[in-house]
């Protein structure tokens, strides 16, 4: 049973109404399915067990009264506290949660263990998701894709390489980093559905040239908290396929 | 009496032998005089008190014992614990500095006002710090001048609307975001000695369009703690002609 209750309800859009605030006891997260960033918000309210109401917003008609809720009207953004208090950022609520929420706690309470899996997720994430784009957008100007799937590759070789361990959290358990990285990486899987010459292999994702993180993808791909945040894979691969060339349905599947 | 020993010492450079690790009790922080990164950090340990051993690096022939210390060779870095320690990125050192010294503490302990202070900070350095790297391109090509000073005077007129009281803290004193704002409006203050018809003016900065932000930044530069950490106006203004030149001189004025 998920505690991420309106996960795959249809998209608001401009027009629609403004929700009531979120009961006492509930936390929100304006969400859009397919976002990676708005993932690791969920993966968190799903691993921690806090009741969760989601709200998936339609990113490009956005509602005039979403802006009260994140000045630049990006998701995620978390409501609680019965609509008093609003945090936003993908790296930000997740700490923001362990803070409020302390038990189960997911990153270290030491305070330099902590600060170290915070520049790790910023090491790592900031290669790959920055090297992701890239490859979307060569997508469709067919000059730069080579130069970006190189780009995609060092940014691979470099998270294989920093995987020192089974996770990130350099335990025997997955953490902060793990659980964050892990949407973006989904999304790299569903797209080597899409890409020719992808240097990420869809078989035992992403393939023999990441022997750990290929092992690593595996068990998060497992893990039922996860996948309860998660979208399956040929739906994904669809919408994925529909938003690279421009016309993205964030109601897929529904 | 400043507990920054060294801030003023001349820079190391490739060819120039790894320091031995700083002594029990002290934290060594890796600068360069100018930069408002590395003068984050800076101001959190003359804040806080913290006795502090100050190196600066030559930031185009940096020592190759650097980089064990920050995988990009770049400033600021934290060195603490007899060098057992280290801590990188400007707005996380002060975080960590709170963490650990938390007598001095400065962020909020609440959880959800300590992450509003992260946020506001992420929104407001986030465009006035672009737009200022901004200007200095344009400086170079002046093409790009009307674009540019454009976008500077924006994102002013954006810190000076979220300044809704004396400090960004919110309180009477100055807190989190004042103090690591501070030295990227400074950088300004200088360029406005140097660029012509620089939206910003050098008088009572940044001039009558920004009634806060003159009080504010007027309060900040009387801080002795913020003074210790700072470069007088004149070298500051000195070394960034050569900067805006090409040939930024590091030990400008010593």
């Amino acid at each position: 049973m998920s505690v991420l209750s309106g996960l795959n309800t249809k998209v608001v859009k401009n027009g629609d109404p403004a929700p009531a605030p979120p009961a006492s006891g509930t936390i929100r997260i304006y969400n859009m399915r397919y976002c990676p960033w708005a993932q690791r918000a969920l993966i968190f309210a799903s691993l921690k067990k806090i009741p969760t109401e989601v709200i998936n917003i339609h990113l490009d008609q956005k509602p005039d009264w979403f802006f009260t809720k994140h000045y630049k009207g990006q998701v995620p953004a978390l409501e609680h506290d019965e609509g008093k208090k609003i945090v936003i950022e993908s790296a930000v609520i997740p700490e923001y949660l362990d803070d409020i929420y302390p038990e189960p706690r997911i990153i270290p309470t030491d305070h330099y263990e902590k600060v170290q899996q915070k520049l790790l997720l910023d090491r790592i994430s900031g290669q790959l998701s920055s090297a992701f784009y890239g490859v979307v957008q060569a997508a469709k100007i067919s000059d730069l894709l080579k130069e970006k799937l190189v780009e995609l590759a060092k940014a691979y070789d470099t998270a294989e390489e920093l995987l020192t361990g089974d996770f990130y959290s350099g335990t025997s358990k997955p953490g902060f980093v793990d659980y964050l990285i892990y949407p973006n990486i989904q999304r790299a899987f569903w797209t080597s559905h899409i890409i020719k010459d992808f240097p990420l292999k869809v078989e035992s994702f992403p393939g023999p040239n990441y022997p750990k993180l290929s092992k690593w993808y595996k068990r998060l791909d497992s893990i039922p908290e996860v996948i309860a945040t998660s979208q399956p894979t040929e739906t994904a691969v669809e919408f994925f396929k529909s938003w690279i060339i421009g016309a993205p349905n964030f109601d897929y599947g529904l | 009496m400043t507990v920054l020993a060294g801030v003023n010492s001349k820079i190391v450079k490739n060819g120039d032998p790894a320091p031995a690790p700083p002594a029990a009790g002290t934290i060594r922080i890796y600068n360069m005089r100018f930069c408002p990164w590395a003068q984050r950090a800076l101001i959190y340990a003359s804040v806080k008190n913290i006795p502090s051993d100050v190196i600066n690096v030559h930031l185009q022939e940096k020592p190759d014992w650097y980089f064990s210390k920050h995988y990009k060779g770049q400033v600021p870095t934290l060195e603490h614990d007899e060098g057992k320690k280290h801590v990188i990125e400007s707005a996380v050192i002060p975080e960590y500095l709170d963490d650990i010294y938390p007598e001095t503490r400065i962020l909020p302990t609440d959880p959800y006002e300590k992450v509003q202070q992260k946020l506001l900070l992420d929104r407001i350095s986030g465009q006035v710090s672009p737009a200022f790297y901004g200007v200095v391109q344009a400086v170079k090509n002046p093409d790009l001048r009307e674009e540019k000073f454009a976008d500077i005077k924006k994102a002013y007129d954006n810190a000076e609307q979220l300044l809704t009281g004396d400090f960004y803290s919110g309180t009477s004193k100055p807190g989190f975001v004042d103090y690591l704002l501070y030295p990227n409006i400074q950088r300004a203050y200088w360029a406005a000695h140097i660029v012509p018809d620089f939206p910003l003016e050098a008088e009572s900065f940044p001039g009558p369009n920004y009634p806060r932000l003159s009080k504010w930044y007027k309060a900040l530069e009387s801080i002795p703690e913020v003074a210790a950490a700072s470069q007088p106006t004149e070298n500051g203004v000195g070394f960034f002609k050569d900067y805006l030149g090409g040939s930024p001189n590091y030990d400008y004025g010593l």
